[in-house]
This record gives structure tokens, sequence and C-alpha cells, in this order.
């Protein structure tokens, strides 16, 4: 059976670029589906938290990930740890919940391709010659998955998604609508956060 | 009231006799010096102190709360969890703030105390000798201030401080009484956050 995962050419045209770690994402999504016996989420019902942060290389890994599973952003079935790790735990409600990550000798043996010398130097994955992103994905995609991966089962991992409501309200004093999870009550009526000024620091989701 | 009763007071307030509580009584009252402020009985003052959760010297913060009088209970401090023995010391009228932060000067002295001896071999404060109790506070209280004590400049700090919302609503469901900017809108009825199970 062929495991290499590899992603559909309009995967790179949503990503961006060619790099390896969408690749890897895509692959990682794609075994972690496989492990846990579940499809591509069309809907709600399929969970990622990605280890990954801010401020470091790889988080590309993320699109491959959203690509592969249909866990993506938008539908707010995937978010990150902010650990700083190459990993991610996917989780199905009722087939439970598997973690990857990416194996250290793995990275190292990566990290000796011509492609990490532009990017220790700042370039940006576009702007690395096609055929140096090749070398390196090429060379991904000839790996064994145990190569790549190291897989945990996670019986005891469980995540419940908030109760969703289609009720919204119209702020106040702005007058826009807001989803009545966030309305708060002023002076006996509705506001938005921003209107009430009750939370100072605005919280920035990434 | 003089400074070493303002230490006493601290202390039995506290519960034990620990350096970081007199460190705490040092930093605030000369906090309030650098502002020229006093105690606060209300909220005029606000602190801003850097301890953070589950580390020693949390102690500090009474010696803030006690010598500013921003304290827990009215809500005019907080923590800016970053492990530090520091505070940023606010004037809310006068739009004038400090940071003053205790120096690293005595931690060996500190750390070589028969007190802190005692504490790293899983003894508590005060079950401690009092005589050792008292040689390490007069250690920390007697010192020179420039030795131990970084006081900032005094700086403009403006900020839209919010007004206290007053007011108290039943919760329509659990019935607690829940303070107005933290209800939360469910259908038609107006909830406090664990009942409307929302997540803020």
């Amino acid at each position: 059976m062929n495991r290499k995962y590899i992603p559909p050419e309009w995967a790179f045209e949503f990503h961006g670029h060619e790099c390896p770690f969408m690749p890897i994402g895509y692959r990682m999504g794609k075994l972690a589906l496989e492990y846990l016996n579940a499809e591509k989420e069309p809907d709600h019902g399929f969970f990622v938290f990605p280890e990954l942060g801010e401020g470091h290389p790889q988080t590309c890994m993320m699109d491959g990930i959203q690509i592969a599973t249909g866990a993506t952003y938008g539908k707010v079935l995937i978010a990150k740890t902010f650990y700083g790790k190459l990993a991610a735990t996917f989780y199905h409600p009722i087939n439970g919940a598997v973690r990857y990550s990416l194996l250290p000798d793995f990275i190292d043996a990566m990290g000796k391709f011509e492609f990490f010398v532009y990017r220790k130097k700042g370039i940006e994955p576009s702007q690395i010659p096609l055929e140096v992103r090749r070398e390196v994905i090429q060379w991904v995609y000839d790996q064994p998955d145990e190569m790549i991966f190291k897989v945990e089962a996670k019986p005891d991992f469980t995540y419940k998604p908030v109760k969703g409501s289609f009720n919204k309200t119209r702020c106040s004093v702005c007058g826009e609508y807001v989803f009545d999870r966030y309305l708060r009550m002023k002076d006996g009526k509705p506001v938005c956060i921003p209107c009430s000024g009750y939370e100072k620091i605005a919280l920035i989701e990434r | 009231m003089d400074d070493k009763e303002i230490l006493l007071d601290t202390l039995k307030f506290h519960g034990h006799r620990c350096w970081a509580s007199v460190a705490g009584v040092r930093v605030g009252l000369a906090a309030l010096r650098a502002l020229d402020a006093k105690r606060s009985g209300g909220t005029q003052l606000y602190a801003i102190i850097e301890t953070g959760e589950d580390h020693g010297g949390m102690c500090f913060g009474d010696g803030i709360q006690y010598t500013t009088g921003c304290t827990f209970g009215k809500g005019n401090i907080r923590k800016h969890p970053l492990g530090k023995l520091a505070v940023t010391l606010i004037d809310k009228d006068a739009e004038r703030a400090v940071r003053v932060s205790y120096k690293p000067t005595l931690q060996k002295q500190i750390a070589e105390s028969a007190f802190m001896q005692q504490r790293a071999a899983g003894i508590s404060p005060d079950e401690i000798p009092e005589a050792d109790q008292m040689a390490l506070l007069d250690l920390v209280w007697n010192a020179p201030e420039s030795d131990i004590l970084t006081v900032g400049a005094v700086v403009d700090y403006p900020y839209n401080w919010l007004p206290e919302v007053m007011g108290f609503r039943k919760c329509d469901s659990c019935g607690e009484l829940v303070a107005h900017a933290y209800l939360r809108a469910v259908g038609n009825q107006l909830m406090c956050i664990p009942c409307s199970g929302y997540d803020r």
C-alpha cells in the first residue's frame, strides 16, 4: 500500500509555496485519520491540536494538517498549544486520540539539505530555487513513515467543544450584531465587548 | 506610624516572619515615597506586582499589600507574573507611576542564613526559632536602600480606568448574585458565567 500521502496540486496552490513542511503535515494528517479510522472531516466533528507556536519556522505543517483532515481554522477545529514542538494531537470524539510528532533524527537529517541554508539566511521559501526545494521535498516523500513520525495513542485525551448558538443581538451602542455568547450588559442594555469597556486587552487568537 | 511599626503589623497580617515580606515592605514604602503618596484607603493607588505562582518569595506581595493599601479585596492590585520581586505603583489621580525592584545583593547571605537553611530542610517559617527569624528580618530591614532597591524614574501613567460598575442581579438559573459586568445573555435570560456555559 502506498502510504506516502503526497499532497494534491491544489494543496500547494492553497498553501502558497512549495516547501517540505506542508507535505509533512499533510502526511501526518492522513496517517492520523487512518490511525483513528476516520474520514476527512466535512463538518465539525474532528479536532487537531498542533503544538506549534509562533516566531519559529516549520509552522507550514499546519496547512498540510488542515488540508488532509478538514479540521480547518474557519471551522474552529484546529487550535495551537504554543509549546513550540513539531507535534499534533488528533481527536475524534468516538474513535479517540493520537499524537504524532516528528522524530529528532528525521529533523536533523532533513536540516542538512540546501533548502535550509537559504531559509537560515532569511530567504522566503518561494524565493529559493525550485530544484533546491524539490530536492528536499522528494527526499521527504522517499522516507518511510516510521523514519518520520513517532506515534502515541492518547487514550485519556478528551476535548469538549463549546455549545454553539445562532442567537445574535444588536449592540445598543454601535448597532452591530454580536453573537449572544459575547454579549455584555451595561446600564441594563446589551452591548458588544469593545463598547462595554469591560475587557481592556483584546484577546487575539492566532 | 513609623516604618518599623508598619513592618511589624505587616508580619502580623502576613502570618509569619520571612525575608520576602520584609523586602515587600521596603519596596512598598520606597514606591510610596517616590510618588509622594499615602497608603491607599480607597482605590486611588493601583499596584502591579511581578511575582508569579508557586515560587519562593511570593510573600513579597503581602508586604506590598500592607504598605500601599493596594489589596486583593479592594481589587487595586494585580499580578503580572514574571517571577520577579518588583512592583509598579500607580497613582491614578496624579497619573504617575514608579517601578521599584528588589536587588540580588543579599541573596547569598539570605541563602546561608540559619532561617533559610531550616526552610530548605522543609521546616515551615513559623516553626523556626524566633532568634533566627529576627536575624533574617533585620538583615533585610537594616540594609541601606540603595544596596537592595532599584527605584525607577517616576513616569507619566495616563490610563483609561474603568469606573466601578455598581450593582448585582440574580442569575436567572442558579439564583446567586452576579455583578452586572459578569452577566451573560442566554436566550431571554441573564445568567452567571458557569450557568451560561460560556467560557468567559
